[in-house]
């Protein structure tokens, strides 16, 4: 390897067939996870008395999925371990492998950043062109091009990778690659079980595909609740939802403990509580859910398992089980579930705002505490799902209550905005816009959610596409828009280069428009009593719902534009962005890019906050220990 | 002076624009499930009433970033010292949540008003109602979701099965719902009440018709392939009757049904794991 090839970060990579096929590699991890799953399947199938053949498809995708990790190499440490030898080191600058090293076990922050973030982006579009499929279908009122059963499979699918989505893009993509760098360190705390996280994640999404081929299993027809004893009596197809869903909770799991242990225990020093970054909070308040959340769905997720292999019946009403444990089981994870997807969009939002504004973050440690208070708060709201499911009528009350409450802690974040742009000279840049974009989407979809809470009106609303509008408009107006404001902010860290200017006005107009007229019709549907999950709807429905699908088509081709300007930027474009771009103060930004392998060469000490904008005897946010080759300081104005 | 007329001239552009559409809500924006029963009375009242609220706060949060955004091409001429360095403030953020708790609580005050209302039976019928002497004893109709089909029980008159949903104004109705299989949801529009059908499980509420009435049933809750098709709508759709044609579909429906009783099961609450009965 030339000296060259280390510095520029690319080595020059021999392939042969010897190292091909006789290495752990991406490849023999998939030949190897075909093969165990197979024989794993026959096994079940031998080892399965009754007649649907579920212990063998479930066991089939567990060992296969088990035979995939292990061959690309996650079960190497443990055994080194276990024989006495010391395991790899973490120290990376003189490793770096190149491209490969994006298609396998890395422990590079950056690199397991940078695979969420393509991964994720990629299940984005292929869910979102789910969606147009079933807007298709809805052209139609009597049932369009799709026969019933693929449509609720459609409709369960794109809810499913949607999790997947919403859960991990913002966590898995910005939180991994960024939090190391805005706090000061030089690795997560974990970062085989960050690389783990992100693998759990294809494999994940492989399941689920899987089902729709009718070999396995053919659709599961549950949307993406899967209630039982619905999905206890469904088809094959179900074994593999189970255990795709399953795998998001375990990812997100795992990659919340990793996060919540990286910020707690290494920050650089100086970098006290008041002085991190909004983002970083955001993740400390979002990483309680989402470490403690999902199991509850991995429990509910087994007995539903073990229901359909071996006649378990915890879901059962005929023998002696209960149908509604599935939905309060189901809701507690999913409740806070939610707010896994809207915290770090607050984070993002509110970490982009002041640069752009060059002004302080008004009212921070508010923020701070509201967004703790909406952490703490979700886990005293999840029977708002579940109000007409027959729960004991006097908790109603409390949980209406508890539902309305949260939004005081959420309206917080709102304040902060406000005072934020109260009398800033704002900079219209993209990342600026799509957070303004945000905060207008998240407002109706907050505003919506209160008629929601409410039970007298949930029961004419709930089911109802006003609730389909209503989380559209808080997980992708809220989430998908942090999503584009934070892919155009800290692309040029990422990649080198700025995303083009041109095509993101573009991108922001269409998307802002088109997300508006997609969804806001959808209100006025459901409140005119259109169910949602039926292919069918009343005849009145069928122009506004010609306009919805019309405008849902304009909106998906939106982010075909987003998708084209990052590859033309990404790939194409020559020029490089400088350093700090945006001028901002926050700690990512004080390191050249590219990042180097181990984020700093020295250990920077934090001497001030991150949003002393406008301040002109700020000081620079950090001291390095020796002056020099890193720039340190930003213009305070 | 001048920072203080930057809060004040968006407040009372937001107070105009909020009044010009709480105005139009009222007068304009007549929002469904109507006025066939006493729960869609609240429904629509209390929709109307958020409506208002959201539409109040939406207006003066986004008037108050316009404002904010215009003024910024402004401000960024302004001299360094006319430039605000503001972190905080204590007044505005006291104001802010004080304000969101008041709004808050009247909005849940509202609910559980609304919601004791509909559940409990002695209130469900209106005082109005009770005084000219109307009955507090409910008419009890089952409801049985299946796949994929709701039927309806008439317990106080020997048990007979439906198919069509027929219902007297001017009598409570208790509705008792259950499922024979997967989870169903009853979904009434008209009637503003859905109650799911959960196997194993009794689903109560109480409804008090005020008019006459086509009702559209829906099952609300994702219950297989034929989830979508699962409707009494159109010709199929459930009827509230005038109280002398109840009882004279209920002559003709006991006549035409009763015989058949001998094939259903025994009345019973559930009928998963094993019936139980009042």
């Amino acid at each position: 390897m030339s000296q060259t090839a280390i510095a520029s970060g690319r080595a020059p990579v021999n392939f042969s067939a010897r190292r091909l096929f006789l290495t752990q590699n991406l490849l023999t991890a998939c030949i190897v996870g075909i093969v165990s799953g197979v024989v794993a399947y026959w096994i079940g199938a031998q080892l399965d008395t009754t007649d649907n053949g579920d212990a063998g498809i479930l066991l089939g995708y567990l060992v296969g999925a088990a035979g995939f990790l292990i061959m690309l190499g996650f079960a190497n440490d443990l055994i080194l371990r276990l024989r006495g030898r010391p395991s790899a080191s973490l120290v990376k600058s003189a490793e770096r492998k190149g491209w490969t090293e994006y298609f396998g076990i890395s422990l590079d922050h950056k690199v397991v950043g940078l695979q969420f973030a393509v991964g994720v982006t990629f299940m984005f579009l292929l869910a979102g062109f789910q969606a147009m499929m079933i807007r298709t279908d809805l052209l139609y009122p009597n049932g369009g091009p799709w026969p019933a059963g693929q449509y609720t499979t459609l409709v369960g699918l794109h809810g499913l990778m949607m999790m997947f989505v919403a859960t991990l893009i913002l966590i898995g993509a910005f939180g991994n690659y960024f939090i190391p760098l805005m706090i000061g360190a030089k690795r997560m705390a974990f970062p085989r079980l960050e690389s783990f996280a992100f693998w759990l994640v294809p494999l994940g999404a492989l399941i689920l595909y899987s089902t729709i081929f009718a070999g396995f299993g053919g659709g599961f027809n549950t949307g993406w609740y899967l209630y039982a004893p619905l999905s206890v009596e469904a088809r094959a197809g179900m074994d593999g939802a189970i255990v795709g869903f399953a795998f998001i909770g375990i990812a997100a799991s795992i990659a919340a403990i990793n996060l919540l242990t990286t910020i707690f225990v290494m920050r650089a020093p100086g970098m006290t509580w008041s002085r991190m970054p909004i983002f970083a909070w955001s993740m400390v308040a979002v990483e309680f859910l989402s470490a403690l959340a999902p199991p509850v769905l991995a429990t509910a997720l087994i007995m539903v398992g073990m229901d359909r292999a071996v006649q378990s019946s915890f879901f059962e009403a005929s023998a002696g089980g209960s149908a509604f444990l599935y939905e309060e089981m189901f809701w507690f994870f999913g409740h806070p579930e939610v707010y896994i997807f809207i915290i770090p969009a607050f984070g993002i939002a509110m970490e982009i705002l002041p640069v752009f504004a060059r002004k302080p973050l008004f009212g921070y440690r508010l923020a701070v505490a509201g967004m703790m208070g909406v952490s703490l708060m979700s886990w005293f709201v999840w029977n708002h799902h579940i109000f007409t499911s027959g729960i004991a009528p006097g908790l109603r009350p409390f949980f209406m209550t508890a539902t309305e409450l949260i939004s005081i802690p959420t309206g917080v974040v709102f304040l902060a905005l406000l005072g934020t742009m109260w009398r800033a000279p704002l900079r219209f840049k993209l990342p600026l816009l799509f957070v303004l974009a945000l905060f207008f989407n998240f407002l109706i979809g907050g505003l919506t959610g209160v008629f929601l809470s409410d039970v007298p009106l949930d029961t004419t609303l709930h089911d109802s596409f006003f609730v389909v509008g209503h989380f559209h408009y808080t997980i992708v107006g809220g989430e998908i828009f942090a999503l584009y404001a934070a892919s155009y902010f800290w692309f040029p860290k990422i990649t080198g280069k700025m995303l083009n200017e041109r095509l993101g006005k573009l991108h922001f107009w269409t998307a802002f428009i088109f997300f508006n007229t997609t969804f806001l019709p959808m209100f006025a549907v459901g409140y005119l009593g259109m169910i949602r999950r039926s292919p069918v709807y009343a005849s009145e429905l069928h122009g506004l719902n010609v306009w919805i699908s019309v405008n849902g088509f304009l909106f998906g081709f939106s982010n075909l534009i987003w998708l084209a300007n990052i590859i033309y930027s990404w790939v194409f474009q020559k020029e490089l962005a400088p350093a700090n771009p945006w001028e901002s103060r926050s700690l990512e930004w004080q390191v050249a890019t590219p990042i180097p392998a181990d984020n700093f060469d020295r250990i920077p000490t934090i001497v001030s906050g991150p949003y002393d904008y406008g301040d002109a005897n700020a000081r620079p946010v950090a001291e390095w220990p020796e002056s020099g080759s890193i720039p340190s300081a930003v213009p305070a104005t | 002076m001048s920072t203080k007329r930057h809060l004040i001239t968006p407040a009372i552009i937001a107070a105009i624009v909020a009044v010009i559409g709480d105005m139009l809500v009222v007068l304009v924006l007549h929002l469904p499930p109507g006025h066939a029963t006493t729960a869609a009375n609240d429904d629509t009242f209390t929709g109307q009433v958020f409506a208002i609220i959201s539409w109040t706060v939406g207006a003066a949060v986004v008037t108050f970033a316009v404002y904010f955004i215009a003024l910024s091409t402004r401000v960024r001429q302004d001299p360094p010292s006319r430039q605000v360095y503001l972190r905080s403030h204590v007044g505005l953020q006291s104001a802010w949540i004080g304000t969101s708790v008041v709004l808050v609580m009247f909005a849940a005050g509202l609910g559980v008003v609304a919601l004791e209302g509909q559940t409990s039976p002695n209130l469900v019928v209106p005082a109005k109602a009770l005084a000219a002497g109307a009955d507090r004893n409910p008419l009890i109709i089952q409801v049985i979701g299946q796949q994929w089909q709701f039927t309806y029980r008439y317990p106080q008159y020997g048990g007979f099965e439906t198919q069509q949903l027929r219902l007297p104004t001017g009598r409570l109705i208790q509705f008792d719902v259950t499922s024979l299989d997967v989870s169903h949801s009853f979904s009434a529009y008209q009637l503003a009440i859905k109650i799911d059908a959960i196997s194993g499980i009794n689903n109560v509420g109480y409804v008090y018709v005020l008019k006459p009435t086509v009702i559209d049933v829906r099952c609300g809750e994702l219950c297989g392939l034929w989830h979508g098709y699962m409707t009494d709508v159109g010709p199929q759709a459930g009827r509230a009757l005038t109280p002398s044609q109840f009882s004279s579909w209920l002559s003709y429906a006991e006549s035409t049904y009763g015989p058949e009783e001998t094939n259903l099961p025994k009345f019973s609450l559930t009928y998963f794991p094993a019936p139980t009965t009042y």
